[in-house]
């Protein structure tokens, strides 16, 4: 409805009026041309208007019919906003151009501001209405020009909006975007949108004379060193490019691994050379940041999260995270405010320490939400303020939006002040301008009307006008007049739509909905939605839901009628009710479009609807509660992708809750296929776990694990093939200090003439080396010099060490020692499996304690276990070993298991069997040799000696070892020779107080000098019976005195 | 002099070309008089009546059926002369049957019928009154 004054009033209601249209035209270069249908009294012709330049007026200072012919009225229409369309008012006219003396090309492009003066008795000429055009063409044709207009803003509705540049655009780079239509955003509030990550090249540099390039060592990264600590700009994983070494390959481009204001690392396969400082070396690389836009305002960023088609949400907030914001130079030489969020932490310390980006390397960078205010416009939360801004940001003259004190727009703004509503988002992406404006009006239930200026009217149900049949025209004294009443059949029967939105504080880059009713049902659910992604109020969008899909969809009837210009003051938007028998009733409509005609007679189309309108206030919808999907847990590594067909794809996060570094042994079927580099990167990462792809890997120089807690882990242990660089150790662990797991692979040495330990545990000190380890499920396939007394491969060697090393269900073949450990403080041994090794399978010296818990040896050469100590600092377990020695000749001992000062040694349990032909081992084949072990307890083992030595062959020799308890063995010495004494069980010098008792000796050969017991001379004080020896020369021989061991000679 | 005359509701105008039409009109003239207006008519038989110039709009017309062709010459050559009447295209001064002179120009096509006896006629003509001079 217009606002009138009362003379106005008076004068649109008056039935006998003048009429009088102003027209002033300005073309485009600004000159003016001013014609009025009659004397214009009530025209201020001196106003804002200067009589003596650049004023064009007619003969009469008025514009006869003939001038001005043609002139259709004018068309006003409601913004379609529920589609989208903001219609134009339109009006056309002829412009005489008698002579041709106007050029019609100065027209298009200029402007129009029509004026309806009224005047009727009692009231002088006043004016009632004015619209002002923008003239969209100008035709010439036989003196006349053809003048076509719009309303003005139709103009400033062309194009796309927000009008700010493309970041993209701003900073080229070969990043791809899954939207490339994100642009710099133009917020309002508090807006939580996403923001293009763009790549600024060579945004960091640095230049100095103190940095110097150090080389990799013992597998570490290389590094770049700065003495003067100038590196704090360099960023960890950018890809740097160095200049200005004099080494070539010092310079060029490299990763950054870890760094710190000293110092830069690099993969450790870099191939820096050292190389001291001195030179003037340049190290700059590009870096991504997340575009806020102008310089010169200021932005204060609260949240950033990943977006939301990235899986799980993880939100960093301001209060525990750093958002860096600094201003970058685009090569036009402008400037740009960014930021970085620091929200990686690199060394897993808990602290963020490096800027984080969500992307996929080599793929789609995305644009994270990031939740901010921009100074001008954070306080700018009334939907008045947010369309008059973008209006006149769409280029809408400030003069020409109603939006000075008492306008509508102050109007508009204390209504929505009232409802509570507010907006909060921003405009980050290119849309039609129609459709920005067009979705700013229906979230809050507004419209636009363009007369002189652009006015913001709150739509409203009440009727301004009530149509009866004084209002309708007829066009001829007898019939019908002019009302039509047409049913629309309506396409759409949907009663109810949905509505896009998002709570506050939540990002804005991905909407809920809510179904929400045209009316009261919801039964037949529209495939439309609507955006709202300014409104965060749940009731409030569901009023703007229901507001909306009600002129949406429920429209039943189009009625037509011409009114008299007492309807002048009726609007499109307005309610009127249509009140007449002859019409139908009484019922409200919608005025979609009115023309007003010359003569003030007015064209109305209106909107009949199948319910009752609904204002704002008539809607109390409940707000809603949005349940929060707390789902923590998800498959990892995918469940999709190349290892869904292995077990670890399916299971792994409940196996193991952690995360892999996957290496596979060619390219693309892992994160890395440089074994080292994953190791480096576990370090950086403060520890984890790797995963190693069935396949062969083949090093190139020894592995150097991190001191950080450790897992390797091979998908199958005869699918994984680890090859050392012959000569070289495969794993080296020195002086570390953490705990290591490593698992599930099989080790194939590659040592052809020099030997190494494949796992070698080692520090300089046992101080230095505290590790952790357990080695598990792994064969080991050494090289050896393949004859006796050669030189051969270490399996595992835990040499010095403090800690503790487990080794479990290891198979071991070849090599000269299986498994060592030297001056170490504690070792468990459990189902081992070894064959062919030549010195010990198990050897062990100077050890702390140990367990050997079932041992299973074939073809053991000298020793199947040694534990030579030299100073009584240890307690043992030897038990479960199941040994057969290899058929050796002549070269020295062969020992099942020989143990020297060990405190307390059980063993028990064990099968040493040593069978050969020939001449045997030159000082003698024996299955336990013990020294100086105290306090042993040898019970329920199984030795089996047949051999054909000419030295002694001894079932168990125990030499000065005192309180020993040897009970309960089966040993089985058959050797032919008749040269030397074989025993069943000797105690040598010095072994007294011993238990001997329940053994059962066979000497197989019944020689005489086969001696089932012997005792020596210092060998005192020993005790036991119900042995049984058979086939021996001397039963029992005690050479000691004050021993009481007795057995039954069968 | 009439009572009331379209010299009493027309303003003082100036003639494009100062050229005086001073040929007495025969038979029955007619003046013709309107103004710009329109009325709307509703259903209920209620009207609006909308003024749209408040400027009379005068016609006269008469015909011409006996002229000399010394008359008929003048008015020809008043007719078709581009820096006269110029068809209806220049106004000029019409000395009228009431006394007055009015600003008037063509407003018909000029039809011309003759007589074997060097007569002449001009069966129809029609001038719109624009104004009149100040006298």
């Amino acid at each position: 409805m217009l606002s009138l004054t009362a003379t106005q009033t008076a004068l649109v209601a008056a039935t006998s009026k003048a009429a009088m249209w102003s027209f002033l035209i300005t073309d485009k270069n600004g000159v003016i041309y001013r014609f009025v249908s009659e004397p214009a009294a009530a025209i201020a012709w001196a106003t804002g208007i200067s009589w003596d330049t650049g004023i064009t007026w007619d003969a009469g200072d008025h514009l006869s019919s003939i001038v001005l012919t043609d002139f259709s009225g004018i068309d006003l229409r409601r913004n379609l906003a529920e589609g989208a369309i903001i219609a134009p008012s339109e009006t056309t006219f002829n412009l005489s151009n008698a002579g041709s003396t106007l050029t019609f090309s100065d027209f298009k492009g200029g402007s129009v501001l029509i004026e309806l003066y009224l005047e009727a008795s009692g009231y002088a000429q006043t004016k009632v209405a004015g619209w002002r055009f923008a003239i969209k063409t100008a035709e010439p044709a036989y003196q006349n020009i053809r003048i076509v207009c719009e309303d003005f803003l139709q103009k400033y509705l062309r194009g796309d909006y927000p009008n700010t540049r493309l970041p993209a655009d701003i900073f080229a780079s070969n990043r791809s975007y899954e939207n490339d239509g994100v642009c710099i955003p133009v917020p309002f509030g508090t807006a939580y949108v996403p923001l293009r990550d763009v790549y600024v090249d060579g945004a960091v540099t640095v230049t100095a004379a103190t940095i110097a390039a150090v080389a990799s060592a013992a597998g570490a990264n290389c590094k770049f060193t700065d003495s003067a600590s100038g590196l704090g700009a360099i960023q960890v994983g950018a890809t740097v490019t160095v200049s200005g070494f004099t080494t070539a390959a010092n310079n060029g481009s490299f990763q950054v691994l870890k760094a710190s204001a000293a110092e830069l690392e690099i993969a450790y396969d870099a191939g820096l050379v050292d190389e001291a400082e001195g030179d003037d070396v340049t190290i700059t690389h590009g870096a991504g940041y997340l575009m806020l836009g102008d310089p010169a305002r200021t932005y204060t960023i609260t949240k950033i999260r990943n977006p939301s088609d990235l899986g799980y949400k993880s939100e960093y907030a301001s209060a525990s995270y750093t958002f860096t914001q600094s201003t970058v130079t685009d090569a036009d030489g402008d400037t740009w405010r960014v930021f970085q969020p620091i929200i990686a932490d690199t060394d897993l310390d808990g602290t963020a320490d490096a800027p984080g980006s969500f992307g996929v390397p080599g793929g789609l960078t995305y644009d994270p939400p990031v939740q901010f205010t921009r100074d001008d416009t954070a306080s700018m939360t009334n939907p008045a303020d947010v369309i008059a801004f973008v209006l006149e940001d769409m280029g809408v003259p400030s003069a020409w939006i109603d939006d000075a004190a008492g306008g509508t727009f102050a109007t508009a703004h204390t209504t929505f002040d009232g409802w509570g509503l507010t907006f909060n988002g921003a405009f980050w992406y290119k849309e039609p301008r129609e459709t920005v404006l067009a979705r700013l009006l229906n979230m809050c239930h507004a419209t636009l009307r363009v007369g002189e200026l652009v006015e913001l009217h709150v739509l409203s149900k009440t009727s301004q006008k009530t149509i009866t049949a004084a209002e309708v025209l007829r066009s001829a004294d007898q019939g019908e007049g002019s009302f039509t009443y047409r049913d629309v059949l309506a396409e759409n029967y949907s009663d109810c739509g949905h509505v896009a939105w998002q709570e506050s504080g939540a990002a804005q880059d991905r909407f809920m909905k809510v179904l929400v009713p045209a009316k009261a049902t919801r039964a037949v659910v529209s495939g439309e939605i609507l955006e709202c992604p300014f409104v965060q109020d749940s009731q409030d969008i569901q009023r703007i839901g229901t507001l909306y899909y009600y002129r949406k969809l429920l429209k039943d009837a189009e009625i037509g009628l011409l009114a008299p210009g007492t309807c002048l003051a009726l609007q499109p938007d307005d309610v009127a009710t249509i009140n007449h028998a002859n019409y139908g009733g009484s019922y409200a409509v919608l005025i979609d479009a009115m023309k007003i005609m010359k003569d003030l007679s007015i064209q109305f189309t209106a909107s009949h609807y199948s319910a009752a309108m609904d204002d704002w206030g008539d809607l109390s919808p409940a707000a809603l509660t949005i349940p929060a999907d707390d789902t923590a847990h998800a498959w990892q590594p995918s469940i999709s992708g190349p290892q869904t067909d292995q077990d670890i794809g399916r299971t792994a996060y409940t196996q193991w809750g952690k995360e892999y570094l996957t290496v596979g042994p060619t390219t693309n079927v892992g994160q890395e296929t440089d074994l080292q580099k994953a190791l480096n990167a576990v370090g950086q990462a403060g520890g984890g776990a790797i995963y190693l792809l069935n396949g062969t890997y083949q090093m190139t120089d020894v592995l150097y694990p991190p001191d950080v807690n450790l897992e390797i882990a091979g998908q199958s242990r005869g699918g994984v093939e680890l090859k050392n660089k012959a000569g070289s150790n495969l794993l080296a662990l020195h002086n570390l200090t953490k705990s290591y797991n490593f698992h599930d692979f099989t080790v194939t040495s590659q040592d052809a003439a020099t030997y190494k330990a494949l796992i070698n545990v080692y520090g300089d000190t046992a101080a230095e080396n505290t590790a952790q380890v357990t080695l598990e499920r792994i064969s080991l396939s050494l090289s050896d010099g393949g004859s006796w007394g050669g030189n051969g491969d270490y399996g595992i060697q835990n040499y010095k060490s403090d800690g503790r090393m487990i080794v479990r269900d290891v198979r071991i073949s070849g090599g000269k020692i299986g498994i060592y450990a030297g001056e170490a403080a504690a070792i468990v041994l459990n189902a081992i499996e070894c064959d062919a090794v030549l010195l010990a399978d198990v050897y062990l010296g100077e050890m702390g304690d140990f367990v050997v818990d079932t041992l299973m040896s074939r073809d053991f050469w000298q020793n199947c276990v040694a534990v030579v100590n030299t100073v009584t600092a240890s307690r043992g377990v030897i038990r479960g070993i199941n040994a057969i020695g290899k058929a050796i000749s002549g070269a020295a001992n062969q020992y099942g298991v020989q143990v020297a000062y060990i405190d307390k040694l059980q063993f028990a349990e064990n099968t040493i069997r040593i069978a050969h032909a020939g001449t045997g081992a030159a000082s003698g084949s024996i299955g336990l040799i013990m020294t100086a072990c105290n306090e042993a307890e040898l019970k329920k083992n199984i030795v089996d000696i047949d051999v054909s030595d000419t030295s002694a062959a001894t079932g168990l020799s125990i030499n000065a070892s005192n309180d020993c308890i040897i009970a309960n063995n089966r040993v089985k010495v058959d050797n032919d020779d008749t040269t030397a004494n074989h025993e069943g069980i000797i105690l040598a010098s010095n072994s007294s107080r011993c238990v001997v008792a329940g053994n059962n000796i066979d000497m197989v050969n019944n020689d005489a000098k086969d001696l089932g017991i012997c005792l020596n001379s210092g060998s005192n004080n020993n005790q036991g019976g119900d042995n049984i020896t058979y086939n021996c020369g001397t039963s029992v021989n005690d050479g000691g005195t004050g021993n009481a061991i007795t057995a039954k000679d069968v | 002099m009439a009572a009331a005359e379209m010299y009493d509701y027309l303003s003082t105008i100036t003639a494009d070309v100062d050229q005086t039409l001073a040929i007495d009109a025969q038979g029955s003239l007619t003046e013709e008089g309107s103004f710009n207006q329109v009325i709307h008519l509703a259903d209920d038989a209620s009207e609006e009546r909308i003024t749209l110039s408040s400027n009379p709009l005068f016609y006269v017309s008469w015909p011409w059926n006996v002229l000399t062709e010394a008359e008929a010459g003048t008015i020809f050559d008043l007719y078709f002369d581009a820096a006269k009447a110029n068809g209806m295209g220049n106004s000029f001064k019409w000395t009228a049957h009431d006394g007055h002179t009015y600003v008037v120009r063509f407003d018909c096509k000029l039809s011309r019928t003759g007589q074997a006896v060097s007569r002449w006629g001009y069966p129809s003509v029609r001038l719109r009154v624009l104004g009149r001079i100040a006298d």
